[in-house]
């Protein structure tokens, strides 16, 4: 393996772990299941090494934004509500608040709470 | 912001170590994948080399070793994704599991491309259950008002121009009675309509209300039946000249062709939607609840038709709205509403103290009228259990009774308040603001207001005569004992009072909110007032006093239109001014009708007859009781079930007979 893959890949698994959680986070309440979480960070992950796009400046959104082309193509049907409440429990009704939005609106509501993006950036993001 | 972050409260949504293992295995993969994709590059250009070099063999040796690394690798990744991507939607149902494969649709199509459109029956939705259906009044009154989650019914500008034109014209559709489909769902079953000021500078549904106005129209593109119940999905577009459709959320959704709405199927499978839950009852549709929802992985195409898989119809929000439907013991034909205890209440004004909704079981109307009018004092039932046990329905609540000299008075701002004595002489306030909603919300603590509770049973729809009062310590050990969740805290409903005196609680009873808001009574506070609508009253007879035999003018008297005439219920009314208000809620007054008598089925007088769609929206009485600034006075309810029979005639100031 070259040096320069070496550290690519040095690159990306700090990235990860940095992002892991509210990669994560985000990738759930778009898919809302865990096992659609994983495949689409799992998608995104990949898109975005091939495309080399780790390591810029805006790493983080269009990691964030690879998650949300993702999701939408996800067919991993979304947990139900009862599956939902075991798994989580019911702690918080504002999470069934959230998960009741459209999906592109939890998304531009996750980037602007997590990532720190404006509303537009947000929005753009989120393919709204 | 800060709300924001609330609502994203996700703290106990974290990736497992299983899961951050599994993406950074992932990344391995993919790097080690690309590094190898570059290598057979390297073995055809060794390809090239002659083949004695000695170089050139080490490195094609090397590159078949990577190769088949990268094969290895590969095949791996694959598995895993598709394993992944094959998982069955629901474990045990891959009877019907469709892959996109499978639909003939390619998820890697972009909305919005030049996709094969998939042709759907997309309107009109075929009947879902016996007789003929009409969704027009469902879909104008979705295109034209919306029922807010505080209970109010908003109305856009053409909807408003609509209710005009209807009021003005009565062989012109109304959306009087779309309102009244939609109102009837409501946990308080009334009217209370407002104009839409401000919607502009809003969002979510009430933009969407903009929207229809716009040009947007909706589409129902789904349906299925559970129960008495329909569930409809409805994608709203917006039609171009040239065939062309969008939705909110899809600038280039389909094509309209020959009537029937082709949408591109990617479109569907990443469109929100609506789902609404309704019934038909006595003919109208009524919508009883509406969620926002994800079409994808719920629409499926097949034979060019669209179909949802049952287990996939619903998802998080739409189940819990199948929860509701399922847990109902009431039975439709025992009432064509039913009380849905509320489960939010407003919050403008509300104390810290407010009773904390919660309480889920439905009680129908007609049992709550029941009790009310088998007592002599009560004035206001308050459910707050219902179970059936041995066949027998018992129905536990709070009995409020009239006490005189507690009427409301105003509090803070537009805030009124009545303080009720219960019948064991607990003090329960009830808080109530006119501006925002003419749902009363309580305060206080019903446990320590509340001392004693009373059982009603139930038989045959019929509440039976009696009660059992017990303290509510009890009612608490028998809510342990089926189960439930004893709580300190209890919640009511809507209540119904009667008419025993009514004087100061004029604001509080449903009817004659509704009242107050019909069309056309001039000069006072109506719905077109309501909605700055600026149409002449209807022509009256004036205010004399007038036999109704007198009255031979077909333009005053107008006949109800409907599908339905009373046929089980006899009123004996006497001494009445009345208001009558035809099924489209255009208005004539018949002033002075003394003495005279409804009967079964019959056209009273002068082809007067009497319709109703739930209510009797027909007699309207003030017989010297005027209701404060109401002079519409108070109004017969009529109860029926759903096949139109009538249960009950509400009103114990009148002489009733089923």
């Amino acid at each position: 393996m070259s040096k320069d893959v070496k550290m690519n890949k040095e690159e990306v698994s700090a990235s990860l772990d940095r992002y892991t959680e509210d990669a994560y986070k985000l990738a759930f309440i778009l898919t809302l299941s865990e096992e659609g979480a994983v495949s689409v960070m799992e998608d995104a992950v990949e898109e975005m090494t091939v495309k080399g796009g780790w390591g810029g400046a805006d790493e983080k959104t269009s990691f964030f934004a690879l998650i949300c082309k993702h999701a939408k193509k996800c067919r991993i049907p979304p947990m139900t509500a009862e599956e939902l409440t075991e798994k989580y429990g019911k702690k918080s009704d504002d999470f069934y608040a959230l998960i009741a939005q459209p999906k592109a609106e939890r998304a531009r509501l996750h980037m602007i709470c997590y990532e720190d993006m404006s509303e537009e950036d947000a929005a753009k993001a989120a393919g709204k | 912001m800060n709300k924001v972050r609330y609502i994203l409260d996700l703290n106990n949504v974290l990736p497992s170590p299983a899961v951050r293992g599994q993406v950074h295995a992932q990344v391995a993969k993919v790097i080690a994948a690309a590094e190898e994709s570059k290598k057979p590059k390297k073995a055809k250009k060794a390809k090239n080399k002659k083949p004695n070099d000695p170089k050139s063999k080490r490195r094609v040796l090397t590159v078949i070793a990577v190769i088949a690394a990268a094969a290895a690798v590969g095949a791996v990744v694959f598995a895993v994704v598709r394993r992944i991507r094959e998982t069955p939607r629901h474990s045990g149902d891959d009877s019907s599991t469709t892959t996109s494969a499978e639909n003939g649709t390619t998820s890697a199509t972009a909305p919005g491309t030049e996709a094969d459109p998939v042709r759907l029956d997309a309107y009109p939705v075929t009947p879902l259950y016996a007789g003929d259906k009409d969704y027009s009044d469902l879909l104008a009154a979705i295109k034209y008002t919306l029922l807010g989650s505080d209970g109010i019914v908003l109305m856009n500008e053409a909807g408003k121009d609509r209710l005009a034109l209807g009021y003005a014209d009565d062989t012109n559709a109304s959306v009087s009675r779309i309102v009244r489909g939609i109102y009837a769902a409501s946990d308080y079953g009334d009217c209370l309509i407002e104009s839409y000021e401000g919607l502009v500078s809003t969002t979510g549904d009430r933009k969407i209300l903009l929207d229809y106005q716009k040009g947007f129209d909706p589409v129902i593109v789904a349906a299925k039946r559970s129960g008495t119940f329909e569930y409809l999905i409805v994608v709203d577009v917006d039609r171009e000249a040239d065939g062309n459709f969008s939705t909110h959320f899809s600038s280039k959704a389909g094509r309209f062709i020959d009537g029937v709405y082709m949408f591109y199927p990617d479109v569907l499978e990443h469109e929100n939607a609506f789902i609404y839950k309704i019934r038909f009852e006595c003919g109208h549709p009524v919508i009883y609840d509406k969620a926002q929802m994800y079409l994808g992985n719920t629409v499926k195409y097949k034979e060019d038709r669209i179909a949802i898989r049952e287990s996939d119809f619903f998802s998080a929000s739409e189940n819990d709205m199948r929860a509701v439907v399922n847990y109902s013991e009431v039975l439709p034909q025992q009432c064509p509403y039913t009380f849905a205890l509320p489960g939010t209440y407003d919050g403008l004004d509300l104390p810290e103290n407010t009773v904390d909704p919660g309480i889920t079981t439905q009680v129908s109307r007609s049992e709550i009228c029941q009790i009310i009018n088998n007592s002599s004092s009560a004035q206001w039932f308050i459910p707050l259990d219902a179970y059936t046990e041995d066949g027998i329905r018992y129905l536990i609540g709070i009995r409020i009774d009239y006490s005189e000299g507690n009427y409301w008075s105003p509090e803070t701002g537009d805030v009124v308040r009545r303080e009720f004595i219960t019948n064991t002489g607990g003090k329960v306030k009830l808080y109530y603001s006119p501006s925002t909603s003419d749902r009363p919300y309580l305060c206080d603590d019903f446990s320590k207001a509340v001392r004693m509770i009373d059982t009603y049973t139930v038989k045959d729809g019929t509440v039976l005569p009696g009660k059992q009062t017990s303290l509510s310590s009890t009612f608490k050990a028998m809510q342990e004992r089926i189960g439930a969740t004893p709580g300190p805290k209890y919640t009511g409903t809507m209540p119904v009072f009667k008419t025993a005196d009514r004087t100061g609680l004029t604001a509080f009873a449903a009817e004659l909110l509704q009242q107050c808001k019909d069309p056309g009574v001039s000069g006072k506070t109506g719905l077109f007032e309501q909605l700055g609508l600026t149409v002449a009253a209807p022509v009256t007879t004036g205010t004399e006093d007038k036999p109704l035999s007198d009255l031979s003018s077909p333009d005053i008297i107008i006949a109800f239109s409907g599908d339905y005439i009373l046929s089980s219920v006899e009123m004996n009314v006497y001494s009445v001014t009345q208001t009558i208000v035809d099924g489209d809620g255009a208005t004539a007054y018949v002033y002075g009708v003394r003495g005279y008598v409804i009967r079964a089925g019959q056209s009273v007088t002068e082809g007067l007859t009497f319709t109703y769609d739930g209510y009797l929206n027909g007699i309207y009485w003030n017989g010297g009781r005027v209701r404060g600034s109401c002079t519409a006075g108070d109004g017969f309810r009529i109860i029926a079930d759903s096949d139109g029979n009538a249960l009950r005639v509400i009103d114990s100031s009148f002489e009733y007979a089923k």
